[in-house]
């Protein structure tokens, strides 16, 4: 395994910078972290972590156009948003790296809002919730689901948000109290990679980013999801073409040690065509025409989820007790050497087949320094080896269980 | 020194960017390997190339089994035993297939590639497409269907390919659910015998390649004489074009393709357009971005670009808006494409398409795999190093008078289909 190397430096105003040294690439990229996502908004105003990244790109104290620049420039962008973090991200020619800082720094420096722009970006974001979750089968399955698992932790709502309602509802106050608090150098971690020097580096930070305030690093006070005692259902009728059956249960955060356990056992269930949901109840018994098992990868206590589509000519309650069956499986049986041997080479391989890429490897190391140590990215490793079949097992004992299960049915529609 | 934050800081032009070219080796039977060596990690992408798309079977949804299923079983293992063998070492199969081509990739760490490329070897040779495996996928895939023909995407796809060639044309036909019960395990091995297994046209390998790599190779790849099947001749000439609405009710958003059946990167045209489509609608700060998304907020995303296959090419506008706007949205769309007829494009923007679509080049070819890619692409022409410096010259030296030329040549309103598909607006 490679590791990543990196050096790190912290500017006065508390922004944390991160190099990554590759010299094998004519690109480089910079990446911003910010610490904030869905689960640090008003339950009365969600969706609002994400309509704000939208906004990010409508132009700032003394820029105008985002995109027109950094085009010029030949470079590309985008950012992404969620539960935890919002992320945002440019590549370009290395010769042209001082854009990115002039427009990055800008942005952190001062937005310039406009009513128009918050009214197209609102519709925006209303045309992404009908194309991603309404207009698709099951696309509202997590709307669904989050708020049955979680009773009191924000996870209860997913980063587009509860409803259009919330988002048609969001007024210029909210956004810029929204960008004073979250959007402060305090609060992020740049990652810049590529073949570039730590002095480089620095001397651009310093200049476009160090005259930024400060600001206060926001408290984070959420309140923790009380421990499940109850199996939860839901059942709705939908238009989609086959019957699906999703059952969660909660798991510990991405910093914990168990971390790794979990992410194990969803590969064992479902991680390639030699799985075991995938052999016993895709091919041999044809119960689902197609299954999968995974966590989220949140940082706080989150869920790990198995799905499905049920055959035609198969029952939900049948569905539902193949599953059960297969979880037990774990409960009774210990993990074989070799099968526990195949997720671990399947995560090692995954490891390089993702750190090809320059920009996960920024991402990566923005993400890690968020939330401790950037060089954590490099200690995971050892952590999936250090999983035991015994872990698993007991796992799956005390968590894999009906009163930890919140079931979401979709019946079709006759 | 004050920091003039509102000028932009001086920055470079791309003027040269290199594309590495393959080493090609010959197997001892002749075959033809493509070597991509470069990289930081231990990886490797082994992919065989086969002139085995869609289009060259003349049963629908043939071709595309046959490659799915070549890793349901072979004379020496069971489906189960192969995926068993393939994610022990953490490796991957997939396989890929468009109109012309169609291929079965390995990815793999090099310490274990003297066993991915086994199997890999197998089941490109020896796959037996038992039947109860070729029940079980093809069932899963008429489910995929089922659930595919909910999106409006997928029925306004389906609906502007036969709009662009016909529904009876290779390019232009698609399956519906009862031809997946027509395809019978004759028709896999047959397909596999003349298109597969004698239809493969050479080796791609890409990453850090050891010093076993091509003794590995040769010694799965190069002992058995090679047979070249003959490539199916398609003509790639588009019907009348025509303007289609596929009703789904109740849709919240609907779909809109906009296009025309125009000509392949052969074309000495081809550059030219798609420059034009990428100023109309290729990048993030396009014209139909700006307008209909940015400035009308019709939309979550538009976008536009030429595809080019082996023996046609065409020009696809394609979006999902709301079904309220679906009149407004397509007029815009007229609008910014009557505009590139009418006038002239600003230098600046120009300027900025250019540097834009430069910038996006370099991205794609940023790593072994991507490069690999790009010379997939290349070798379906038979372009070699050639044509990589043709685009970014041809790209860099066109003029708005030359893209309002194409624009007057090629999109005139009369010759575009239009297609929509969800609610009746």
């Amino acid at each position: 395994m490679g590791k990543i190397d990196f050096e790190k430096f912290e500017l006065n105003n508390g922004l944390k910078v991160i190099v990554h040294h590759d010299t094998s690439t004519p690109l480089v990229c910079l990446n911003i972290m910010y610490d904030v996502g869905s689960r640090d908004e008003d339950s009365e105003r969600t969706g609002f972590a994400h309509l704000f990244e939208h906004l990010m790109f409508g132009g700032s104290a003394n820029i105008p156009s985002y995109d027109s620049p950094l085009q010029t420039a030949g470079g590309s962008n985008n950012a992404f948003t969620s539960t935890d973090i919002t992320n945002y991200y440019i590549t370009l020619p290395k010769e042209n790296l001082e854009t990115a800082f002039w427009l990055e720094s800008d942005r952190m420096l001062n937005l310039a809002f406009s009513e128009k722009s918050l009214e197209v970006q609102r519709n925006v974001v209303i045309e992404e919730f009908r194309q991603r979750y309404l207009n698709q089968p099951y696309g509202d399955a997590w709307l669904l689901m989050r708020p049955m698992a979680f009773k009191v932790h924000p996870y209860n709502w997913a980063t587009i948000g509860k409803e259009e309602k919330h988002i048609e509802e969001a007024t210029m106050a909210d956004v810029r109290a929204f960008y004073k608090k979250h959007y402060r150098p305090k609060n992020a971690v740049m990652v810049v990679a590529g073949n570039v020097t730590t002095e480089e580096v620095k001397e651009l930070s310093e200049k476009w980013f160090e005259p930024i305030d400060k600001g206060e690093k926001p408290e984070r006070n959420l309140p923790e999801e009380p421990v499940q005692s109850e199996a939860r259902r839901l059942e709705v009728e939908r238009d989609v073409p086959l019957n699906a059956v999703y059952i969660s249960f909660h798991m510990c955060g991405k910093m914990h040690d168990d971390f790794f356990k979990w992410d194990l056992i969803s590969d064992l269930l479902a991680g390639g065509n030699s799985s075991r949901l995938q052999q016993k109840l895709v091919k041999e018994n044809r119960i689902f025409t197609s299954i999968n098992a995974f966590i989220m990868g949140e940082t706080d206590p989150s869920l790990f989820t198995v799905a499905g589509h049920i055959s035609p000519d198969k029952t939900v309650a049948e569905a539902e007790e193949a599953i059960w069956a297969e979880l037990e499986l774990f409960k009774t049986e210990k993990v074989g050497k070799t099968e526990l041997e195949k997720v671990k080479n399947q995560v090692e391989a995954n490891h390089e087949f993702a750190e090809m890429a320059l920009l996960n490897r920024a991402i990566g190391l923005a993400y890690h320094e968020l939330k401790g140590d950037a060089n954590d990215i490099n200690t995971e490793m050892e952590k999936y080896h250090a999983v035991t079949a015994k872990d698993v097992q007991k796992i799956a004992s005390e968590y894999l269980t009906k009163s930890n299960s919140s079931t979401l049915v979709y019946n079709r529609k006759a | 020194m004050i920091l003039d934050r509102k000028k932009q800081p001086e920055f470079g032009r791309i003027e040269d960017i290199n594309l590495q070219e393959p080493k090609v080796v010959h197997l001892d039977n002749g075959m033809p390997v493509l070597c991509i060596d470069a990289g930081t990690q231990n990886i490797l992408k082994v992919e065989l190339v086969f002139e085995a798309g869609t289009a060259t079977a003349d049963k629908i949804l043939v071709a595309s089994t046959a490659v799915k299923t070549l890793t349901e079983g072979t004379s020496k293992h069971n489906s189960k035993e192969i995926a068993e063998a393939v994610d022990f070492y953490g490796a991957y199969l997939q396989n890929e297939i468009n109109h012309d081509e169609s291929s079965i990739c390995l990815y793999s760490l090099n310490k274990h590639l003297d066993k991915t490329l086994a199997t890999l070897a197998e089941v490109y040779a020896a796959p037996v497409y038992p039947q109860h495996e070729l029940d079980t996928v093809l069932k899963k895939s008429q489910q995929e269907m089922l659930v595919n023909k909910e999106k409006v995407s997928y029925l306004g796809a389906k609906a502007f390919s036969s709009a662009l060639y016909g529904k009876d044309h290779h390019y232009g036909r698609s399956a519906e659910i009862e031809d997946y019960d027509k395809i019978t395990r004759q028709d896999l091995v047959d397909f596999h015998t003349s298109k597969i297994k004698n239809g493969i046209k050479y080796i791609l390998v890409a990453g850090k390649l050891g010093d076993e790599t091509i003794s590995n190779l040769n010694s799965f790849f190069g002992s058995e004489e090679r047979i070249q099947s003959i490539p199916v001749a398609i003509d790639g000439a588009g019907i009348e074009p025509s303007t289609i609405h596929v009703t789904k009710e109740n849709a919240v958003q609907n779909s809109i393709k906009i296009g025309r059946v125009m000509f392949n990167h052969t074309h000495p045209d081809f550059i030219g357009m798609r420059v034009l489509s990428t100023v109309l609608g290729g990048y993030f700060g396009s014209r139909l971005m700006t307008n209909i998304r940015e400035d009308k907020g019709y939309t979550y995303g538009i976008g536009a670009g030429m595809i080019s296959t082996k023996n046609s090419g065409y020009l696809s506008i394609s979006t999902e808006v709301g079904a309220d706007v679906c009149q407004s949205a397509l007029d815009e769309i007229h609008i910014e494409i009557e505009r590139l007829r009418n006038s002239l494009i600003p230098s600046s923007e120009l300027e900025l398409v250019k540097n834009y679509m430069l910038g996006s080049i370099l991205k794609s070819i940023d790593g072994p795999f991507d490069v690999a890619s790009k010379w997939k692409g290349y070798m379906k022409y038979g372009f070699g190093i050639d044509a990589h410096y043709d685009l970014i010259q041809q790209i860099k030296n066109i003029t708005p008078e030359r893209l309002k030329s194409l624009a007057n040549t090629y999109l005139q309103r009369k010759d575009l289909v239009q297609v929509t598909a969800g609610a009746n607006f």
